[in-house]
Parts: C-alpha cells; structure tokens; sequence
C-alpha cells in the first residue's frame, strides 16, 4: 500500500466529527458530490425497467448512509480502516445500481468515489486491482437486475460505464502517484535543508563561542600588558593576529555554507560608494605601510548613491586590496579607482597592482571555490570565490584583467538599479 | 549599575566578567545560565542591562526575551553566533535593545553596553510648545504622545527617533543622520536597527501603518515627518 497523501495543512482545531486532513475533506465532499451527481443524471434516466427503488428515496437513503458514516467513523475503531470504508462504499454502490434498473442507473457514478478514495491511498497498481473489482460488483448487479442486457442499447451503455470507470480509476490513480511522488520528494528537499540549517547552526557555535573567549581574553591582557615586557606583548601579538586569522577562516567558511544553503541574504541602503571604499582602504593602512606600498585613490565624489549591502562590499573590497597588499612586492604601487558608467547604470571599483601578474590559464579559476593556485602560500581559496559571490547577489559582475610580470587589475560593478522585487523592501 | 548576563558556556560568563571588572569595575555582574534561571533574577534583582544569549538549553534566547518583555522594559543586548540579517530583525522586533555576534571583542561589547544605557536614560526634558499635527501630538515637557487624544506608551529609542522625526517635520533626514542621532555614530551601517523602529512607531501613530501618512518614506534617503 502507497503511503496515503498527507497534505502538511492541518486544523489545528479539527476535533469531533469533522475530518482532521485536508484529504480527509476532500474525500467527504466527493462523497456528496457523487451523491448529487447521480441525482442529476438520474433526470435524463428515462428508463423505469427494473426499478425497484426510484433514484429520489434512494437518494435519500444513501444520504442517511452517508451521515451514518461520517457519525460513526470516530466511534467504530473498524470504520477507521479506510479499507472497511471502501468496501462497505462498494457494496452500498451495487446495491444502489441493482436496486434502481442495473446498467441504465445513473448511481453508477457512486463507483467513482470508490475509485478516487483508493487513488487517494493506494498505488497505481492497488487502485486498479480495486478498480477491476469494482468492474465485477457492477457486471453483477446489472447482470442480477431483471433489465439485464436485454436491451438493444443495453451494451454500448454498459460498456461505455464499465470504461470509463476503468479509465478514471486509472488517469486518477496515475495523477495522485505523481502528487505523492512529488510531495515525497519535497518532504525530502525540507528535511535536507533543516538538516543543513541546524548543522550551519551548530557548527557556528562550536566555532564561534570558543573564538568569543580568546577574542575577548587576549584584549584583556593586552590591555593590562602595557607595562609588561617586549617579549610577553610581542607573544600576546602573535596570539591575537592568529586568533583574528583563524576569525577571518571560520567567518569564510561559515559564509561559504550560508550562501551555499541559501541563508544569506543582503541588507542593502544607499551608499556613498566613495565613503566605503576610503574606509576600506583605511582599514588595510597599517599592512600597507609595513610592506612600504603606494596606495593610489581615483575615487570621485558626486557620484550616484547605491543600494548596497555595506558589509559585504567593503568586504569584497577589502579582499581585493588584501590580495593586491599580499601578492605585490614592498615598494610596489597599487591603485584603487572608481567610476561611473552611465550607459550601463553601474558603478565600477577597480583594483589595480604592479605585481607578478595571474597567468591566463589561472584567470577563471582563481574565483573557484577552495582554489589556492600557485601564488599562494597560505589561505584556502575562499577570498575570490566569496567575493564573486557576494557581487553576483547584487547583481554585479568581477573580472581580472592581467599581464604576467606587469600586475593586475580586479574589476567588479555594482548595479544602480536594484531588481523590482528587492526594492520592495526598501523602506 | 547591575548587569545580568545569561550565557550557558561558563567561558563567555568568565570573559565577560573579567571584560566589565576589567572596564567598568563598579559594575555588579550577575549572571544565570538558563531562560527561567535569567527571568527569575529579572524579577528578583531588577538589572539595568541583560546580555542574553540567543542559543540557551530549553527555552531558547527570543523566547526568554519575549517573556522579559511582558513584564520589563530592561535593556537588553542579544548575544549570538548567527550574524544573518533574519536573527537580527526577529531580535529587534522582539524587543531586543542592541545585537551583537559571537565572536566579539572586549571592547566592542563594554562599547554597546555603554552606548545601550545611554539610550535608555532617555532624553533631557525640553521645554518647549508641544508638536501638534493632524492627530499626533508630543509633548515635550513630559515626553507624553497622544494619538487622538488617547496616550500612547513609547519606549526611550522610540521616543528619542519620534523626536528627532518631528522636530525636523517637513524636511527629510537621511538614515545616516536619524541612526547617527538616535543610536549613536558607530550605528550609521545598521539600517535594519531602523526600519524596525520606524515600523514600530508606523504602528504606535499610523491610521493605516501600510499608508503612513505623518512618517513618510523618502526613497533611497530617509524618513520625514508630515509638516504640522
């Protein structure tokens, strides 16, 4: 037996007769929609041949059946099983058919609840075996009625019923599997990503809270080390620049899975892109100096403001310069630019070195993830590929442009326009 | 001054004890490694300032901070190793004062403290004529706002952004400026901090907080309060 579809809405103030599940409602209102329908097409029934029951009283009784059930299925633990139901439906359904003239009754439709409420539990295979059940209890009571097959018409009706019986139970069937599958599927993908969520969480604490206490301890003594001696303060140093590496490390990869779940998202508000990167820059000032590097700033005031997500492009930016600070020898000249390109309506930051350069076969995966190349000695590849990312989120785009032994120049842009559907949270 | 910091590693209880001995040493540190634990010292010992940690056994940081609000108006700052914008928003729109990740510095944390108490004291009275406009008016002597007449509780960040809203009304003021003046300087990048309490007051004074009409968004600026 296929697992019955299971719709995740739940009333949560289901209580007493009516149904608990969405499916549970669904299946009571065909009840009484099959119900009427044969009430209906009892109308066009000219037919009074073996009729011992008119299709109104018989209506009437099958709608007293119908409250019986719904009254009695919270009492009678053997009405819960949806089988006993079927069954019980089934032979109410023959008995309606031999009772109102067998293959001329419209109350064959009553068979078409049956099919779809096993189309609604089983698999393909279960509701059609059923279905062909089905088939034999109708063959039955129209066989059993005194009108027979006897008519001239008599066949094509019947066959035309017993068919298209067969075919609903079958397209109904095939249509719930895929509702099943897919909804199983989507459970699945849930269940994945809350896995993921808490891990992400998990980890974050793990690594973040021990972080918090070094963090916190070494700034405490340093503070108090201002009279102690060199070497007790230079050891605090090198406890402090470790520590704030392996901050920068854990900050990266927790990103890194955060992006990767989709969990991170921008908070962006207009931005005099001018202010940001002359604090980025300021922030990498004492690196710079102690490798005796130029720092050239092209960064003009008076542009337009953009909606960025500060921390993330000072971010980029500051992984940039970092980079340009890291890879070009002391005494070498960097440059960090900015420029308005009207025509495209974005904002373009580059930053330019007189380093060795990125041969053309690196140039692509140097914004991989985990790719360290040969230029580096240390770090994981994380940098460039965090980067990219985080300008890609806005809608940006990074490029390197480089001549071996002469530098390079990274480029990202940042859109003006931010996407309708992110403006929406502008406030 | 009495701090309450609620924190189930007893590491991050032991460094922030030393960070406030170290910084603050007048300040009277208590602290409680669960939700209940923290709510009964609330009760008991009234702090003026609670460090709470969102990641607590049982009942988790937000709750607990949900739970303090129904009885407090106690700063507090949350402390937590998720740094998304999501966590933030649910904190400040549950209450919360300030927020601040994991890992912090000693000096980051004893900054937002301060900044945080600051806040809190409120404003000095100003005795000036009362802001009267449509429906809204603040009264400046006793910090008292009515809506329709009928007076409506704001909280001192609330109070300190209405004010600067309205003696400004008429001219828009950037989000720098309102985060700058109502939060302090080192706030300007945090603009969540504000969209949450423009939100709140929206709510507090708005017929329609969908269609404000007194506190309008000026896009890609600010916020300016309609001219009297």
């Amino acid at each position: 037996m296929a697992p019955p579809i299971r719709f995740s809405l739940k009333d949560k103030t289901a209580s007493g007769f009516w149904p608990a599940t969405i499916m549970d409602r669904v299946l009571l209102a065909l009840r009484w929609a099959v119900l009427a329908l044969a009430v209906g097409l009892s109308f066009i029934d000219r037919s009074k041949e073996g009729v011992f029951i008119a299709a109104l009283p018989l209506a009437g009784a099958l709608a007293v059946y119908n409250l019986a059930i719904l009254l009695t299925s919270r009492l009678l633990p053997w009405l819960r099983q949806p089988l006993n139901v079927m069954a019980l439906d089934g032979l109410m359904a023959t008995l309606a058919v031999y009772l109102n003239g067998g293959y001329h009754s419209a109350f064959f439709v009553l068979y078409i609840f049956v099919l779809l409420n096993a189309a609604f539990r089983f698999s393909v295979v279960g509701s059609m075996l059923l279905a062909n059940l089905v088939g034999f209890l109708y063959i039955a009571a129209c066989l059993r009625n005194p009108a027979g097959l006897h008519a001239p018409q008599a066949w094509d009706i019947f066959g035309t019923k017993l068919i298209s019986l067969l075919l609903i139970a079958f397209l109904s069937s095939l249509l719930l599997e895929q509702l099943r599958v897919e909804q199983q599927a989507t459970a699945r993908e849930r269940a994945l990503l809350e896995a993921q969520s808490s891990f992400i969480s998990a980890i974050s604490h793990e690594l973040r809270t021990p972080l918090t206490c070094i963090k916190t301890s070494i700034e405490l003594l340093q503070a108090k080390a201002q009279e102690s001696d060199e070497n007790e303060r230079e050891l605090l140093q090198t406890i402090a620049d470790h520590t704030a590496r392996l901050e920068k490390l854990v900050t990266d990869l927790l990103q890194m899975m955060r992006l990767e779940a989709g969990q991170l998202t921008l908070t962006r508000q207009p931005t005099d892109v001018t202010v940001l990167l002359r604090r980025a820059a300021a922030a990498l000032e004492p690196l710079r100096r102690s490798k005796g590097q130029s720092l050239e700033l092209d960064l003009p005031d008076d542009l337009p403001r953009a909606w960025i997500d500060r921390e993330r492009i000072e971010q980029v930016t500051a992984n940039l310069l970092s980079n340009a600070i890291k890879f070009t020898p002391p005494g070498g000249r960097i440059r960090l630019t900015l420029r308005h390109i009207p025509h495209e309506k974005v904002l373009a930051v580059a930053v330019s070195d007189n380093g060795p350069g990125i041969v053309p076969e690196e140039k692509e995966r140097i914004f991989t993830k985990f790719y360290t190349g040969r230029r580096s000695a240390s770090g994981i590849g994380l940098g460039l590929y965090l980067a990219r990312q985080l300008v890609e989120l806005h809608g940006g785009h990074i490029t390197v442009e480089s001549t071996p032994g002469q530098g390079s120049t990274f480029t990202f842009t940042i859109p003006l326009e931010v996407a309708s559907d992110e403006s929406a949270h502008r406030g | 001054m009495k701090v309450l910091i609620v924190d189930e590693e007893p590491g991050v209880v032991q460094v922030v004890r030393a960070t406030f001995r170290a910084q603050e040493p007048g300040w009277e540190i208590l602290n409680a490694s669960t939700g209940e634990e923290a709510l009964d010292l609330i009760e008991r010992e009234h702090p003026n300032l609670v460090l709470l940690d969102v990641a607590l056994p049982g009942m988790d940081g937000f709750t607990v901070l949900k739970e303090i609000r129904r009885f407090s108006d106690v700063p507090v700052i949350m402390l937590t190793v998720r740094d998304d914008e999501v966590s933030k928003v649910t904190a400040l729109e549950l209450g919360a004062d300030d927020y601040v990740s994991k890992p912090f510095g000693a000096l980051e944390l004893v900054a937002r403290a301060r900044a945080v108490l600051r806040r809190a004291e409120g404003l000095p009275l100003t005795h000036e004529e009362p802001f009267v406009c449509g429906d809204v008016r603040l009264d400046f002597d006793s910090r008292r706002l009515t809506v329709k007449g009928k007076p409506v509780e704001l909280t001192n960040t609330e109070y300190r952004l209405l004010y600067h809203l309205v003696r400004n009304a008429g001219r828009p003021l950037s989000h720098e400026a309102l985060l700058a003046r109502v939060w302090g300087h080192e706030y300007t990048d945090e603009i969540n901090y504000l969209k949450v309490y423009i939100s709140r007051l929206r709510n507090k004074i708005e017929p329609d907080p969908q269609h404000p009409q007194y506190i309008r968004t000026e896009y890609g600026y600010g916020y300016s309060f309609r001219a009297p």
